[in-house]
C-alpha cells in the first residue's frame, strides 16, 4: 500500500466514523435555520423607515439614517459611557463574587449549612425588579430606612443613595450582585464537582494548607469553566440591566445612570420608529459579537483554550 | 451506580483547616444569606397581612394584622390556577425539547476537529444566534408561518436550541477524561452509546444545573407569552402575573371610565399580588434543594475510577 | 337650572328624530341581507375575566353580541384578548407584524403610527353617511373635540371613544381632618394654600407627637396632574405640558415665566422640608403609600384618585376625611385648569376592512343602549343591578365590542346625585348611572366605608372630584390646551431630548442643586434643541 491510498482509505474510515455525529448536529441546525437565522431578515429594519404594511422588502432604504438618529442626539455620549461603565463594573463583580462565594462555599463542611445557604442566596434572583426596587427604596431612605439608621448608630450623616449621582452606578453594583451572584453561584459549584478529590488527599499528605489547596487545586479546577464564563461575559458589555435601571433610576441621576436601554426606550415612548430600536439593538450585537471575539482569541492566545 | 455509591464514602473536600477560619467563612456566608432571605420575607409578610397595613406600607418583614384572605382568593382564582398548570407543562416540555438539542449539539462539539470535520463552523453557527436575532417582528412572522402560533411549542421552538447553554455542556464534555472515549472506541462502541451510557452519566452535575437554569428559564419569561398567545387563557403564569406588577400610568389614569377606575382600584391590592407572586416563586424556589443532591463533589471521578 | 340639559338635549334629539327623512335616504341602523364577519380584539379586566372563568363563551355570546347578529346581521369574532395591562404592549406588536383584525381599539400615538403606515381606513363619508342623529348629537355635545382628535389632515381615521375632556381637570386632594384638626380655613389664595402646607409640615397634624408629615407629596417624574406638580403650577398660570396663545400666536407653556414662579415655590418648600425631600426618587405606588399611611396633607390629582389611592386612605384610616379642593391662583385671579382631547382611546378600522361602515353601525349602537343620556338607554345592556356579581354575569355594558359615552357622563353623574340627596329630586332615580351612585352613596352615608370612592367620586358636594369639576364648570375655571393634535415630526425627533432636559433642569431647580436662574438657560437651550421648530409646526398646523 502507498502511503496515499492510506491517507484516502483512513480519511473515508474517519469520515464514516463522523456521520453520527453529523447526524447528532442535524435536527439543531435545521431548527436553528428555521428559527434563528431566517428572522435575521429583520436586521434590515435598522436601515429603513420600517413600514409593517410594506415589510422588510418594500420599506423606504434610509441608509444609516437611523444609526445617524441615534448618534446624534445631545445625550448619546454619555449614554454610552453610563452602559459601559455600569457594564464593567457588573461584569468583574458579576465573576467574582460567584467564584469566591463558590469556593468559600465549598470550605463549609457542613453540607446542610453549605446547602442552607446556597438556597439563601439563590432566592433573589426570583423576585422581580419592581419588587425589589420597592424594598430598596425602603432601606436606602435617608430618613426612614434601615441603612440611615445603621449610619447614625455611628453618628454619621445619612447618605441618598438613590438620589446621588456619584453613587448610583455602584448601587446598581451591589444590588445587582445582591439579586444574581447566588444564582451565578451554581455554574462553578458544578465545575468544583468536576475535580478529583483524590488531589486534595496527596495536597493533604503534602501538608498543604487550605489556601494552598484553593490556590492549586479548587481555582486551576475551575479555571476552564472560569475562563469561559469570562469571555461569554464580555458580550454584556453593553447590557448594563434594563429591568434594574428603569425600576431605580430617577431625573436626578440620568447623568450618570442613564443607560443605553432606557434611553432607546424612552425614544421608543415618543417616537415609534421600529428602526431606531432595531438599529440600537443591532449595534449593541455587533458591540458584543466583537468583545467575545476578542476574548476567544486572547483564551486561545495565551491559554491555548478553544472556549467554543 | 457502583461508582457513585463508592465516591460517597471517600473524603470529599478541603481538609486541615482551623476553627478560626471555619467560623468566618460560615459567619461572612451567612450573613450574605440573611440579607438575600429580605425580599422573600417581606413578600411573604405582605401575603398575610390586611390589605389596609400592606396598602399603608406597614408591612416590614411581620404580617400585620394577619390575614389568608389573599391565598383563598389566588387559590381559587381560575386564572391563576390556569397560568400555573400551562408554566408546569411548559417547564416540562421545554426541559425535554431544551436539554434534547443541548446533549445532541454539545456532545458532537466536544470533539476536537479532528474527530470532527467543521467542527469551528458548526460552533460558531450556533455561537452567533446567542449574539444576534432578527427582533420581535420576524419573531412573530416565522412563529405564525410555522404554524405554532398560540400554542406551547410557539413559545418553546424559536429557542429549541440554547446556544449559551450548548457551549456551556461542550466544556464540561471537553473536561473528562480522554482515555474514556479511547477505550470505548476499542470496544468498538457508537458515537451514540457513548454519549449515552459514558458522558451522561459523568455529567450529571452539570446537567443539572443546565436543566436548572433551562427550567428557570422557561419558568420566568413572560413577553413570548403575552405576544404569542391570543388569549390570557393560554397565559403562561409570569406573563399573568405581570398585570399585577405593571406600573400605573397616570398620564391616562384620569380619562378613564367609571368602570375602569373600579378595577384600578381592584387590582392594585398588594396583599393579593404579594400572595400570588410567593406561590409563583415556590416551586423554582423548591428546584435547587432539589437538585443540589446531584452536586455531590467526587461523583465523577468517583465513578470513572470505581 | 341642574335639569335644564337634559331638556335641552332632549329637544335636540326629538328635532333629530326627523333628520332621517329630510336628509337621505340611507337608514344607519339597517340589517345587512348577507352576515357580515367583523375581527376584532379586547381588553380585558380583571372583573371581565372572572366572568369569563364562569362562563367561556360570554365574549360572543351576549346581549351585545346576540344583537348585533339578530339586529344587523353582523357577525363580530376576537382574533386576540390581552388583559387590560397588557394590552397596549400586545397592540404595539400586532401593529409591527401588520397582523391586524379588523377594527380595534389603539390609544392615540397608535392610531398615528396607523395612520402613518396606512393602516387606518378613512372614515370621513361612512360615518358621514351612517352616524345616527343621536351619534352625531353626542358628537356635538363632545363639541367634535373627540373628531378632531380623529382627524389627520382633514380625514376621519377612527372613532374616538369618548370620555370627556372635563375629567382632565386637576385639584388638590386635601386631608380636610388634618385643617379641621389645626384650625385652619380651606385654603382660597396662594399664600394661604402655602401657609397650610406649612402647617401640615410643622403642627403635627395628625397629633402623634412626631414630625413625621410633610406637606405636599409628589413623585419623581412630576410634570403631572396625578401626584405632580400642576395643581400647583397651574393656579399660577404655568400650563407646563400645554400651548397657550400669546399675542395671536401659540407657545409652549413649559418656557413661559408662570412656570418660574411654580419652580421657584417649590424649591423653596423643599428646601423647608415641606415638599417631601425625598420624593426625587419616589414612583406612584410609593406615593400612593404615603398617602394611605397619613403621611402627607396634599396632592395634585384628578377624579381618579377617590377610587385609588383615596379608598385604601379610608380603610387605613377611618378618620382620614380627603376632600377635593380647587386649586388656587396668587393674583386675586380666578385660576384655571387646562383641558386637552376629550378621547384617549380610538377605535381605527382596518384598512383592508370592506365593511367599515358595520363598524359605525356598532358604535351607533353602543350610544343608543348605554350612555346616560340615550333616548332608548336599556340597562339590560348595561348591567342588572340586582344580579349577585359572585354568581351572575352581570356589567353587561363591557360585553360591547365598541365603547363610547356621553362627554360629560361623569359630570350629568354627579349633578343627578347632587340634586336627589339636596333637592330631593327623586326623578334623577330615573337614570340607571345616576341610581347606581345614588345607591353608592347612601350606603356610605349608612355607614359602609368601603363605598368611600363612590362617595368621593360622584358625592353630593363641591368635594368629591366630580364635584370639584363641576364647580370649575360653573365657575368658568377651564382653559383649552390650544393644541390637541398628533405630534408633530419634529416632537417626535426633539422631544425625547427636551422631555429629558426639562425633567432634569426642573429636578436640580427644585432641589436647589441649581439657582433659579437656570430656568433663562432651559429656555435658551429648548429652543435651540427643537424647540423652536415644533413651535413652528404647531402654529402651521393651528392655521
Amino acid at each position: 500500500m502507498t502511503s496515499v491510498q492510506t491517507i484516502k482509505k483512513r480519511k473515508h474510515v474517519r469520515f464514516r466514523r463522523q456521520i453520527p455525529l453529523h447526524l447528532m448536529l442535524a435536527p439543531c441546525v435545521a431548527l436553528v435555520l428555521v428559527y434563528a437565522y431566517y428572522p435575521m431578515i429583520g436586521v434590515v429594519i435598522a436601515f429603513q423607515r420600517y413600514n409593517p404594511r410594506l415589510g422588510f422588502f418594500g420599506s423606504k432604504w434610509m441608509g444609516l439614517e437611523n444609526f445617524r438618529y441615534l448618534m446624534n442626539l445631545p445625550n448619546t455620549p454619555s449614554v454610552i459611557f453610563n452602559t459601559v461603565f455600569i457594564s464593567f463594573m457588573k461584569i468583574a463583580a458579576g465573576l467574582a463574587v460567584p467564584i469566591v462565594y463558590a469556593v468559600l462555599l465549598d470550605l463549609i463542611h457542613h453540607s446542610g449549612l453549605k446547602r442552607a445557604i446556597q438556597t439563601l442566596l439563590y432566592i433573589p434572583y426570583f423576585m422581580s425588579w419592581v419588587i425589589l426596587g420597592g424594598i430598596l427604596l425602603d432601606l436606602l431612605s435617608p430618613s426612614t430606612g434601615l441603612l440611615a439608621e445603621l449610619w447614625r448608630l455611628f453618628g454619621a450623616e445619612p447618605i441618598f443613595f438613590l438620589a446621588n449621582p456619584r453613587l448610583f452606578p455602584y448601587v446598581l453594583v451591589v444590588t445587582d450582585i445582591w439579586k444574581t451572584a447566588g444564582y451565578g453561584t451554581i455554574i462553578y459549584l458544578a465545575s468544583i464537582t468536576a475535580i478529583d478529590p483524590s488531589l486534595y488527599e496527596a495536597a493533604i499528605v503534602d501538608g498543604a494548607n487550605r489556601m494552598k489547596q484553593v490556590w492549586h487545586i479548587t481555582l486551576p479546577g475551575m479555571a476552564p469553566i472560569i475562563v469561559l464564563m469570562m469571555t461569554l461575559s464580555l458580550g454584556n458589555v453593553l447590557n448594563a440591566g434594563f429591568e434594574q435601571v428603569v425600576t431605580l433610576y430617577s431625573p436626578i441621576v440620568y447623568s450618570t445612570g442613564d443607560i443605553i436601554d432606557t434611553f432607546v426606550y424612552r425614544i421608543g415612548l415618543i417616537n415609534n420608529q421600529f428602526g431606531v430600536a432595531t438599529a440600537a439593538g443591532l449595534f449593541k450585537s455587533l458591540i458584543s459579537f466583537v468583545f467575545i471575539a476578542m476574548g476567544y482569541s486572547l483564551a486561545y492566545r495565551f491559554a491555548d483554550y478553544t472556549v467554543f | 451506580m457502583a461508582g457513585i455509591q463508592e465516591s460517597r464514602r471517600k473524603p470529599s473536600g478541603i481538609r486541615n483547616t482551623s476553627r478560626l477560619a471555619d467560623a468566618g467563612i460560615i459567619a461572612a456566608m451567612s450573613l450574605a444569606g440573611l440579607l438575600c432571605l429580605l425580599p422573600i420575607v417581606n413578600v411573604l409578610a405582605l401575603s398575610f397581612s390586611s390589605s389596609a397595613a400592606a396598602a399603608a406600607g406597614r408591612v416590614k418583614l411581620w404580617p400585620v394584622d394577619f390575614s389568608l384572605e389573599s391565598y383563598k382568593y389566588a387559590l381559587t382564582k381560575p386564572q391563576f390556577l390556569r397560568s400555573f398548570a400551562i408554566s408546569v407543562k411548559r417547564v416540562g416540555l421545554g426541559l425535554a425539547v431544551n436539554m434534547a438539542c443541548t446533549v445532541l449539539a454539545a456532545y458532537p462539539l466536544s470533539k476536537s476537529s479532528r474527530e470532527l470535520t467543521g467542527r469551528g463552523v458548526y460552533a460558531w453557527f450556533f455561537f452567533f444566534t446567542m449574539i444576534f436575532s432578527g427582533g420581535l417582528i420576524p419573531w412573530y412572522t416565522v412563529v405564525k408561518q410555522t404554524g405554532i402560533m398560540n400554542t406551547l411549542w410557539g413559545v418553546i421552538l424559536p429557542g429549541a436550541v440554547p446556544a449559551y447553554h450548548v457551549i456551556i455542556l461542550l466544556n464540561f464534555f471537553r473536561q473528562l477524561p480522554r482515555e474514556l472515549g479511547e477505550a470505548a472506541v476499542m470496544d468498538g462502541a457508537g458515537e451514540f452509546y457513548m454519549m449515552v451510557r459514558l458522558y451522561l452519566p459523568l455529567s450529571v452535575p452539570s446537567l443539572a444545573t443546565l436543566a436548572l437554569f433551562t427550567a428557570v428559564g422557561h419558568w420566568n419569561s413572560w413577553f413570548d407569552g403575552l405576544v404569542l398567545m391570543t388569549s390570557p387563557d393560554n397565559y403562561p403564569l409570569q406573563t399573568y402575573l405581570r398585570n399585577l406588577i405593571v406600573v400605573k400610568n397616570l398620564q391616562t389614569m384620569q380619562t378613564a371610565t367609571q368602570a375602569e377606575l373600579r378595577e384600578m382600584a381592584r387590582i392594585s391590592d398588594r396583599t393579593l399580588r404579594a400572595s400570588q407572586i410567593f406561590i409563583a416563586a415556590l416551586p423554582v424556589l423548591a428546584l435547587y434543594p432539589y437538585l443540589q443532591k446531584y452536586f455531590m463533589k467526587g461523583l465523577v471521578m468517583g465513578s470513572v475510577k470505581g | 337650572m341642574k335639569k335644564l340639559l337634559p331638556i335641552v338635549l332632549a329637544a335636540a334629539l326629538a328635532l333629530g328624530a326627523f333628520m332621517p327623512m329630510l336628509a337621505e335616504a340611507t337608514d344607519p341602523m339597517a340589517k345587512y341581507a348577507e352576515t357580515v364577519k367583523l375581527t376584532t380584539a379586547k381588553s380585558i379586566g380583571d372583573s371581565l375575566q372572572s366572568f369569563i372563568d364562569k362562563k367561556p363563551d360570554v365574549l360572543t355570546d351576549n346581549i351585545w353580541f346576540n344583537d348585533y347578529r339578530n339586529l344587523f346581521n353582523i357577525d363580530v369574532a376576537y382574533s386576540w384578548t390581552a388583559p387590560s395591562a397588557q394590552y397596549r404592549e400586545k397592540m404595539n406588536t400586532q401593529i409591527a407584524a401588520n397582523d391586524l383584525p379588523d377594527f380595534f381599539q389603539v390609544d392615540a400615538s397608535q392610531l398615528k403610527m396607523l395612520v402613518e403606515y396606512g393602516a387606518a381606513a378613512d372614515l370621513t363619508d361612512v360615518f358621514a353617511k351612517y352616524a345616527s342623529p343621536f351619534t352625531n348629537e353626542m358628537m356635538e355635545a363632545d363639541m367634535r373635540v373627540g373628531l378632531g382628535q380623529s382627524t389627520f389632515g382633514g380625514k376621519l381615521m377612527a372613532l374616538p371613544s369618548v370620555g370627556g375632556n372635563r375629567d382632565g381637570s386637576v385639584f388638590w386632594w386635601i386631608r380636610y381632618d388634618w385643617l379641621e384638626k389645626l384650625e385652619l380655613k380651606e385654603p382660597e389664595t396662594f399664600g394661604e394654600m402655602l401657609e397650610t402646607l406649612y402647617a401640615f409640615t410643622n403642627n403635627d397634624p395628625d397629633g402623634n407627637g412626631k414630625d413625621d408629615t410633610v406637606g405636599l407629596g409628589m413623585v419623581k417624574e412630576f410634570i403631572t396632574d396625578t401626584f405632580g406638580i400642576n395643581a400647583l403650577s397651574e393656579g399660577l398660570g404655568a400650563y407646563i405640558t400645554g400651548w397657550v396663545g400669546k399675542d395671536g400666536a401659540v407657545e409652549a407653556g413649559t418656557i413661559q415665566p408662570e412656570v418660574k414662579k411654580a419652580l421657584e415655590t417649590l424649591a423653596k418648600l423643599y428646601a423647608d422640608g415641606v415638599l417631601d425631600r425625598e420624593f426625587i426618587v419616589k414612583d406612584s405606588s410609593k406615593v400612593a403609600e404615603e398617602v394611605v399611611s397619613g403621611k402627607i396633607g396634599m396632592f395634585s390629582g384628578g377624579h381618579a384618585q377617590a377610587f385609588w389611592p383615596l379608598q385604601d386612605a379610608k380603610n387605613a384610616n377611618l378618620d382620614s376625611n380627603w376632600r377635593a379642593i380647587s386649586i388656587v391662583s396668587d393674583n386675586g385671579e380666578k385660576p384655571k385648569t387646562m383641558l386637552d382631547g376629550s378621547a384617549s382611546n380610538f377605535y381605527a378600522v382596518n384598512v383592508d376592512c370592506e365593511d367599515p361602515e358595520a363598524v359605525v353601525k356598532l358604535y351607533n349602537y353602543y350610544y343608543a343602549k348605554d350612555p346616560a343620556l340615550s333616548p332608548d338607554f336599556d340597562f339590560h345592556y348595561h348591567g342588572r343591578l340586582d344580579a349577585d356579581p359572585e354568581s351572575e354575569i352581570t356589567e353587561y355594558y363591557n360585553w360591547a365590542a365598541i365603547a363610547s359615552w356621553y362627554p360629560m357622563q361623569n359630570l350629568f353623574i354627579h349633578r343627578g346625585v347632587d340634586s336627589y340627596f339636596n333637592d330631593g329630586d327623586e326623578s334623577a332615580l330615573e337614570n340607571y348611572w345616576i341610581m347606581d351612585n345614588i345607591n353608592g352613596n347612601q350606603k356610605y352615608m349608612d355607614g359602609d366605608t368601603s363605598y368611600w370612592s363612590t362617595f368621593g367620586w360622584s358625592g353630593p358636594s363641591d368635594y368629591s372630584g366630580e364635584g370639584r369639576i363641576d364647580y370649575y364648570d360653573k365657575n368658568g375655571m377651564f382653559i383649552q390646551n390650544a393644541y390637541i393634535g398628533a405630534a408633530t415630526d419634529s416632537m417626535t425627533l426633539y422631544n425625547v431630548t427636551l422631555e429629558q432636559l426639562r425633567l432634569e433642569t426642573f429636578t436640580k431647580i427644585i432641589t436647589g442643586e441649581s439657582s433659579i436662574d437656570e430656568f433663562d438657560n432651559y429656555i435658551a437651550q429648548w429652543k435651540k434643541l427643537g424647540g423652536d421648530t415644533i413651535t413652528q409646526e404647531v402654529n402651521d398646523a393651528l392655521k
